[in-house]
């Protein structure tokens, strides 16, 4: 077996090698391409040794004199068992020449780490996938908030909320309702897994392989098989030891089975489509405006505040929010903007969504990248696996080539085709559009809406141009107030002049506790850009131009075990046109 | 200068300081209304807004001015002394807070008014000591100028609670050079 990139799969060099009858001579297989590579071997032995016809791909006398050389130099044959053929010895000793000559193989850098699907790594029913079992180490090791600042599961947690705020420009930072929110979180989890991987290339528990290429996973939920918590994170124990990645402060049913209303027997908590559908964001673009969210959340200041524009993107909406308050409910760490990355799933519930914006990226938003400088010359601070201060901008951490990893998979879900525009084969990524000025409403509901029981209804006049231009339409869920988080996730849907509703979006209502403090900034408000499903209702004659109706409904079941659901208040819905 | 003299100062002043510093929520009203009744919506807001101030006016107008320096001293010590509470820090950060705002018809009036009050109240809280002591100096126009510069950037700039020691350190000046001229001057 030749090992040679110059040598292996010639199927004559491999016969001879393999002691085979066959050889190579002035006689016998003097053209075959097989006697180019053993010039080319020979030179590599001895640069000078065709000195006249070089590797010309015959086997002449020049040649044939160059392996006798060869022969007694390097193989030490005696002059009476000379001849001036290639044979088995003579090809593997040239074999090996060629294989030491060959540039020695990339040593695993910072460019080759892969983020990989968790589910993938390890399905239901499969032993603990050394990935999974290097983050638990670290996240053991972290845990036990005995090392430095960065070295703590308590600092990362306090990176992105900590009430009251230290001031020290370190924590209680995180981004939300605004631009900020993808960037800002890009950094954070490439600190963190950073200083997770420098605990793990340490730690004496973890095989060289996994520490030479460790990368944090990301779960991905949109997929029928993926919707319920990955199993690593359920089990309480791991080895006999408390298992670091599980984290008892879940919503009902996450980590275990429970009994839903209304249905036969207990299981899992599952997310259901509403809550993880690529349909929001992907067609979303440009990828921020001034007054509306667009793909990645309104142009605001530092911070989920400051002023009255600051929304979130549809991504930041849903899967993030969504998966925030079904993993978190209404007790749990993932709900709360203080305690979130203090469970283990939140940093792979972030990865993924850090994907997707990369899956936007090279779909959608290709070339939409945001240039101005307000964007890309913002800096946050973040300690780096040392321990040192570090300030990375937002235009340092648009190309993830230069943040040395990438994802396994950056294919467009199939849920982005949901709702049909995207099967248009004459639809491309869209010139983004400018919008300099503000939405204005042309309708709006002229009392709050409650949300109890079942389902709520809400409908008005509106004052649609007669004649359509390219006008965007926008759907807006503002000042939102409740005691708590309700149950279920609540589902805003567009009633058409007939069939069935159709789904506008999602309100999960992460940031919730954070709105309802007494310096709170601002109510949690939701805007959905429904210009997609205007075009096709339209287009089927099932668009009311002059009046908006709408359901809200919840998406997901709720246990039996659940506790009464608060009271939830709509202050505002209002159609908008741009 | 008689009550009216007072009052009408208070009803000059407060206008061309406050007004500009709500421009950001009197585009939200404007934007959240019917195209044809947005400047009925904005004069509603500024109404509820105006009348609103005229409260505390009312009585501040009572206090036979300019007051003394060691009564400006003090006050101006409290105006320095509230920067530092947590009321007032509270109230920069919800200074931004919009409220909902009806569409049309009579609920879009009121809607407005009540905006405009809400609103009020808010700057109230942040502004209302500094503009006492403006109003019981006899709002000389250089501090007219000054302390409306401070007041805008309070509300319209990102974060102001991060400097807010900084204010707290003027009106301390202040306060010991008031207190300064009622000894010595
Ligand atoms: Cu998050």
């Amino acid at each position: 077996m030749l090992t040679s990139e110059l040598f292996a799969g010639d199927d004559l060099l491999e016969r001879i090698a393999a002691d085979g009858p066959e050889r190579i001579s002035r006689f016998l297989n003097d053209t075959d391409p097989a006697v180019g590579k053993v010039q080319q071997a020979l030179l590599l032995w001895n640069p000078a040794i065709l000195p006249f016809h070089g590797a010309d791909g015959t086997y002449g006398s020049e040649t044939a004199a160059a392996v006798v050389q060869f022969k007694t130099l390097e193989l030490q044959v005696p002059p009476d068992q000379l001849f001036d053929d290639v044979g088995p010895r003579t090809v593997r000793r040239l074999d090996e020449i060629a294989k030491a000559a060959e540039p020695p193989p990339e040593p695993p850098q910072e460019q080759g780490f892969v983020r990989q699907d968790v589910y993938q790594l390890q399905p239901p029913g499969a032993p603990v996938h050394p990935i999974l079992a290097a983050y638990a180490v670290a996240v053991r090791e972290l845990k036990r908030d005995a090392g430095p600042p960065h070295r703590t599961w308590a600092h990362h947690t306090q990176v992105h909320g900590m009430n009251p705020d230290p001031g020290d420009g370190l924590r209680n930072q995180c981004q939300h309702f605004c631009w900020y929110f993808l960037p800002w979180h890009r950094m954070y989890l490439h600190a963190f897994e950073a200083i997770c991987r420098a605990i793990i290339v340490e730690s004496p528990d973890v095989d060289d392989d996994t520490k030479a290429t460790w990368a944090l996973p990301y779960w991905d939920y949109d997929r029928d098989d993926t919707r319920e918590l990955p199993p690593a994170f359920r089990e309480p124990a791991l080895d006999g030891a408390p298992n670091p990645l599980f984290e008892p402060a879940r919503d009902l049913g996450i980590n275990s089975p429970v009994q839903f209303r209304g249905e036969p027997a207990p299981r899992l908590a599952r997310l259901v489509p509403e809550q993880t559908t690529a349909q929001g964001w992907f067609l979303s673009t440009p990828y921020s405006n001034p007054f509306d969210p667009a793909f990645a959340g309104t142009e605001t200041g530092f911070n989920h505040a400051s002023a009255p524009n600051a929304v979130p993107g549809p991504l930041e909406i849903t899967p993030h929010g969504s998966v925030h308050v079904f993993v978190g409910g209404r007790f749990g760490k993932m709900s709360d903007f203080n305690q979130a990355a203090g469970d283990p799933i939140f940093w792979l519930h972030h990865a993924n969504l850090d994907r997707l914006w990369e899956v936007w990226r090279g779909s959608t938003g290709l070339g939409l990248d945001p240039s101005g400088s307000r964007f890309i010359d913002r800096t946050f601070d973040f300690l780096d696996a040392s321990g040192q201060r570090i300030q990375p901008s937002c235009g340092s951490v648009l190309n993830l080539a230069n943040l040395g990893y990438s994802y396994a998979d950056t294919s467009i879900p199939a849920s982005a085709g949901a709702g049909g525009p995207m099967d248009d084969p004459n639809r491309g990524p869209q010139p983004p559009r400018e919008r300099r000025r503000p939405p204005r409403r042309v309708g709006a509901a002229d009392e709050p809406v409650r949300l109890q029981g079942d389902a709520a209804t809400v409908e008005f006049a509106t004052d649609t141009p007669q004649t359509r231009g390219n006008e965007r339409f926008l759907v807006s869920v503002e000042h939102i107030s409740a005691d708590d988080l309700p149950n279920a996730e609540w589902g805003v849907y567009l009633q058409p002049t007939s069939g069935e509703p159709v789904l506008i979006g999602t309100l999960p209502l992460f940031g919730l506790r954070e709105s309802r403090r007494t310096d709170a900034e601002h109510e949690l408000s939701y805007q959905f850009d429904i210009t997609e499903l205007v075009n096709r209702l339209d287009a089927e004659g099932r668009w009311d131009p002059d009046r908006f109706r709408a359901t809200l409904a919840p998406v997901n079941a709720v246990p039996e075990d659940a506790e009464p659901d608060p009271d939830v208040v709509i202050g505002t819905i209002a159609l908008l046109i741009q | 200068m008689a009550y009216q003299d007072h009052l009408l100062t208070w009803v000059v002043m407060v206008p061309s300081m406050m007004l500009p510093t709500t421009v950001p929520h009197v585009r939200y009203v404007g934007f959240g209304t019917r195209a044809g009744r947005v400047q009925r919506s904005i004069l509603l807001f500024v109404l509820g807004y105006l009348t609103s101030w005229l409260v505390p006016g009312l009585l501040l107008a009572a206090v036979p001015l300019p007051a003394s320096a060691s009564v400006l001293a003090v006050s101006a010590l409290a105006a320095g002394a509230w920067e530092m509470t947590p009321v007032k820090r509270r109230a920069l950060l919800r200074c931004c807070r919009t409220w909902p705002v009806r569409y049309a018809g009579p609920a879009a009036d009121a809607s407005a008014v009540e905006y405009g009050m809400r609103h009020a109240l808010g700057c109230m809280v942040i502004s209302g000591p500094a503009m006492a002591v403006l109003m019981l100096a006899g709002h000389p126009w250089w501090a007219v100028v000054a302390l409306a510069v401070v007041m805008a950037a309070q509300k319209l700039l990102t974060r102001p609670q991060r400097w807010r020691a900084l204010v707290a350190l003027a009106w301390l000046a202040a306060g010991l050079a008031a207190a300064g001229v009622a000894a010595f001057g």
